[in-house]
């Protein structure tokens, strides 16, 4: 029988090969986007030209924010400078905000990087990064659906509250005055507590992935 | 005059250029047109009666359900009432499935007619007028969206009865047709992975749909896969992002031979009625081994284990002893990939990924690695270079102490080249372990391992069969080095995958691998036959050998379109969920081929069965729409919908007849007389 105690190494060796495998693939691909667990990792380009990466905010809260400047909800709370508070608010945190456009070219709400950052200028808005993502990979893979959709990350990378901006979908409804969940979460989060209200139905705009 | 006329030009031009500017104002109702109807032409005071918005949609666009889906806002109704009068809440009734590029709304296109009951004030007296004012507010979508307004109004007069109108009626009873009622019987949801199935004791039902009340309880852009009985129906969703589900409410839209009719269902979670299981776990782990049992036959594995089994005949002058052994050592090799395997698929499974059998070959890192394994054994078989027992054993000394890591290693192989082949039964296996729990699972997957390694083994423990066999001589060295080639073609084949992943710039990193393995093969043969500076060349050989390694990392991410259909005279179509549904709505028939390029059954049936002009005739003449599902990379959208029939893997060939009949899944083996014969049964003509 000793013979066969190279089984053991060799049972051991090709088991960690299949676990390794395993781990390298979830790093590189699509994991189901859920509250509580760790927010699925990404690269990407942003209207600077530099590329950013979620797992290099590491420490850092992170809150992602898709967007389409022509989509009336979305227009609706940079005219109120509702978008442009929390944004602030956000980096006074030590937050880390970043806007994605997931629209497609030739679709409502596509940008080139200079059309982005001119946006930005004329919102007066203070994202960190403006991702440009016109094939959809990021959208896609956070299942971002509207615009605005709101997603939260905490400083360990998990991801904290994802949903809509606030309780008011209606157009005429004043965002102002509503309760803001992307608000109450970066709170909550920075006093160490649990999010109360983690996940909520997104309103807003479809994004404008391509077809 | 003129004058005036600029004037008013100009203020036009001004107002259509500010427009575009405050897209958030609600504009002036351009594509819907909306108006307040009663059902009764004179009110009885204190006595409730319904009004209805009607909404005339622009033809294209659409408004919104109660819960809009993946975008979008309800339509809203603001009421000014006179003192004493109430509103009720809007009576909505079941709204159609909208796709909108990978996202699925609910909502109403054409015209709809949302009645909300009022209750006007006792007080006051016949004669007197009742005043009815509201702001109506809607979201119209085509693809954008554009929010719009308007004031609507409604004066009644009071008399001592009610005076039903006339012109009203027919669509108010056409819209209360298509209100929910309460279910008369219970629904049933049971949690299976990813899976949620509502079961509800209805039978023959023909078409089903499921419109949540709540967001996050399905996603919603995933079809609804529907099996009925005589007497019970199940529909299967895709699970949402909501975690831990309590009740799942929601309108039920059945057709039946009755008719369609819309039901509220509030599902309570249960057991779902044993037949509706995908089988006991004693059926699914039959047909899991004799899965495995055919799976030796699959071209991807059958030059690798012919040679396995020659050598067995070379074994004759072994001890039977030593033959079992080595016997069992394939069967390990075997038995521990295949449970190392669904360990990693399980676990992947945990993390909420999207997978199936073959899932390894969606990472062309993976793809490439196999490559260079395939290419090396090939190598090896051209003589090229020799290792100490030999990949295969093939080489080896007669005389030499039998090489135990060699069978067993045989066996990881032989485990790894199957993996792009599905075999019959095994999809079917799979796809439910993927919803058992781990153990049952790996069960599942351990069995698979038993089927494919019985064959080896038991000639290995029964001498008699083994007489079969040729005897061993100088030919087989020449055999060994034939079967090398089917390896070459195999390594080829990979290297065409992996093209059509990564692009040319693919191309060329696994060229520039494959030369410097050759390279590398080379040099370690050279150093076996000169014992001169071995240990430099062993050194360089390791040297290339770890470059070639860091060479999956210069592949490119970009994701390519991959073009097998362009080459085939066959149309398809890509596909996508909303494509197959818009296609179901219009009552086409569609038949939709899952399939992927590093799938050798799937392949054989494009070449062999579905680019045969008797096929394409016969899809053809019935007016079928063809989708190609290409599973090459990961492709979550694709991976419900095969879930979605129980499956893991490809290929899946599934026909929808149309006219919302059931889709029928056809066997993964197919010949065109089969296929000819299969559509005429299933569409006639």
């Amino acid at each position: 029988m000793a013979r066969f105690t190279w089984l053991i190494p060799a049972t051991a060796a090709v088991v960690v090969t299949g676990v390794v495998a395993s781990t390298v693939m979830v790093n590189t691909s699509a994991a189901a986007v859920q509250v509580g667990n760790p927010a699925p990792d990404f690269t990407a380009k942003t209207s600077t030209g530099q590329t950013v990466r979620l797992s290099d905010y590491k420490g850092k809260m992170v809150v992602l924010e898709w967007t389409n400047h022509e989509c009336p909800f979305v227009v609706k709370h940079y005219q109120s400078g509702n978008m442009q508070k929390l944004q602030q608010e956000a980096k006074s945190k030590g937050a880390v905000w970043l806007s994605v456009v997931s629209s497609a070219p030739g679709k409502q709400g596509f940008v080139t990087a200079e059309q982005a950052n001119a946006v930005v200028k004329k919102h007066n808005a203070s994202p960190t990064a403006v991702i440009l993502d016109p094939d959809g990979t990021l959208g896609r893979l956070y299942g971002a659906r509207t615009t605005p959709h709101m997603f939260v990350i905490d400083k360990a990378g998990k991801l904290q509250y994802m949903g809509a901006i606030d309780d008011a979908p209606g157009l005429n409804q004043d965002s102002t005055k509503a309760n803001n969940f992307v608000r109450a979460a970066m709170q909550q989060l920075m006093a160490g507590q649990k999010v109360t209200t983690s996940t909520t139905q997104p309103y807003g705009c479809s994004v404008k992935y391509k077809n | 005059m003129y004058g005036r006329r600029l004037l008013l030009l100009g203020l036009l031009v001004l107002v259509g250029w500010l427009t575009p500017l405050f897209p958030a104002q609600a504009a002036m109702p351009r594509y819907v047109q909306a108006e307040l109807v009663s059902e009764v032409k004179t009110v009885q005071p204190g006595t409730p009666f319904w009004v209805g918005l009607q909404l005339d949609i622009a033809p294209g666009w659409h408004v919104y359900w109660q819960n809009p889906g993946d975008s979008g806002d309800r339509v809203r109704l603001d009421w000014q009432l006179p003192p004493g009068a109430t509103a009720g809440e809007i009576q909505w009734p079941y709204p159609q499935r909208l796709p909108v590029g990978p996202l699925m709304n609910f909502g109403y296109t054409n015209r709809v007619l949302l009645l909300t009951q009022i209750t006007p004030p006792a007080d006051l007296s016949p004669g007197q007028t009742l005043n009815l004012q509201a702001q109506a507010s809607w979201l119209v979508c085509r693809e954008d969206c554009i929010p719009e307004e308007a004031p609507v109004r409604l004066t009644l007069p009071m008399r001592t009865t009610a005076t039903p109108n006339p012109e009203a009626q027919s669509a108010f009873q056409q819209v209360r047709r298509h209100h929910p009622q309460p279910a008369p019987w219970s629904v049933v949801y049971a949690v299976e992975g990813e899976r949620l199935q509502l079961s509800f004791p209805v039978g023959r039902v023909q078409e089903a749909v499921f419109f949540p009340f709540d967001d996050g309880v399905m996603t919603n852009a995933a079809p609804q896969v529907l099996q009925t009985t005589a007497q019970t129906t199940e529909l299967t969703l895709q699970r949402g992002y909501q975690e831990n589900l309590t009740t799942v409410a929601g309108v039920l839209v059945l057709t039946t031979g009755q008719g369609t009719q819309a039901y509220t269902i509030q599902a309570e979670p249960g057991v779902l009625p044993p037949q509706s299981r995908a089988g006991n776990l004693a059926q699914i782990l039959g047909l899991a081994f004799l899965g495995g049992l055919i799976l030796n036959g699959m071209p991807c594995v059958l030059p690798i284990l012919s040679l396995k089994t020659l050598q067995l005949a070379d074994k004759t002058r072994q001890s039977a002893q030593q033959v079992r052994w080595g016997g069992l050592s394939y069967g390990a090799g075997v038995l521990v990939s295949f449970l190392a395997l669904a360990g990693g698929l399980l676990l992947l499974r945990g993390l909420g990924q999207q997978l199936g059998w073959g899932f390894q070959l969606q990472s062309p890192g993976m793809v490439f690695l196999l490559m260079y394994v395939l290419f090396g054994v090939a190598l090896n078989l051209s003589g090229v270079f020799t290792v100490g027992t030999g990949w295969l054993g093939v080489g080896q000394r007669l005389t030499e102490r039998p090489g135990y890591a060699g069978e067993f290693f045989t066996g990881v192989l032989a485990t790894v080249a199957a993996t792009p082949c599905t075999a019959p039964f095994m999809a079917t296996a799979i796809g439910a372990a993927l919803t058992l729990p781990t153990g049952a699972a790996l069960g599942v997957f351990g069995s698979l391992g038993l089927g494919f390694a019985l064959p080896y083994v038991v000639l290995c423990f029964v001498p008699r069969w083994r007489r079969w066999l040729p005897k061993p001589g100088a030919w087989m060295h020449t055999l060994q080095q034939l079967l090398a080639f089917p390896l070459y073609g195999a390594a080829a084949w990979l290297l065409w995958v992996l093209t059509l992943q990564t692009g040319t710039d693919g191309l060329a990193v696994g060229l520039t691998g494959l030369v410097l393995l050759g390279l590398a093969a080379w040099l370690y043969g050279y150093a076996q036959q000169h014992p001169g500076g071995r240990k430099a060349v062993i050194f360089s050989t390791l040297l290339i050998l770890g470059f070639c390694l860091t060479l999956p990392a210069q592949l490119p991410d970009g994701q390519v379109a991959t073009n097998i259909e362009n080459r085939q005279t066959t149309v398809w179509e890509p596909f996508t969920p909303a494509r197959l549904q818009q296609l179901r709505t219009q009552g086409r028939p569609v038949f939709v081929n899952f399939t992927a390029a590093w799938c050798v059954s799937c392949q054989v049936n494009e070449r062999f069965v579905f680019s045969k002009p008797e096929v394409q005739q016969a899809f053809d003449r019935r007016g079928i729409v063809l989708l190609k599902a290409d599973w090459t990379r990961r492709n979550p959208e694709i991976t419900q919908v095969l879930q979605g029939f129980g499956r893991s893997g490809v290929p899946l060939y599934v026909l929808y007849p149309g006219n919302n009949q059931p889709p029928v899944v056809w066997p993964s083996r197919l010949s065109p007389a089969q296929v000819t014969a299969l559509l005429s049964s299933q569409l006639g003509g």
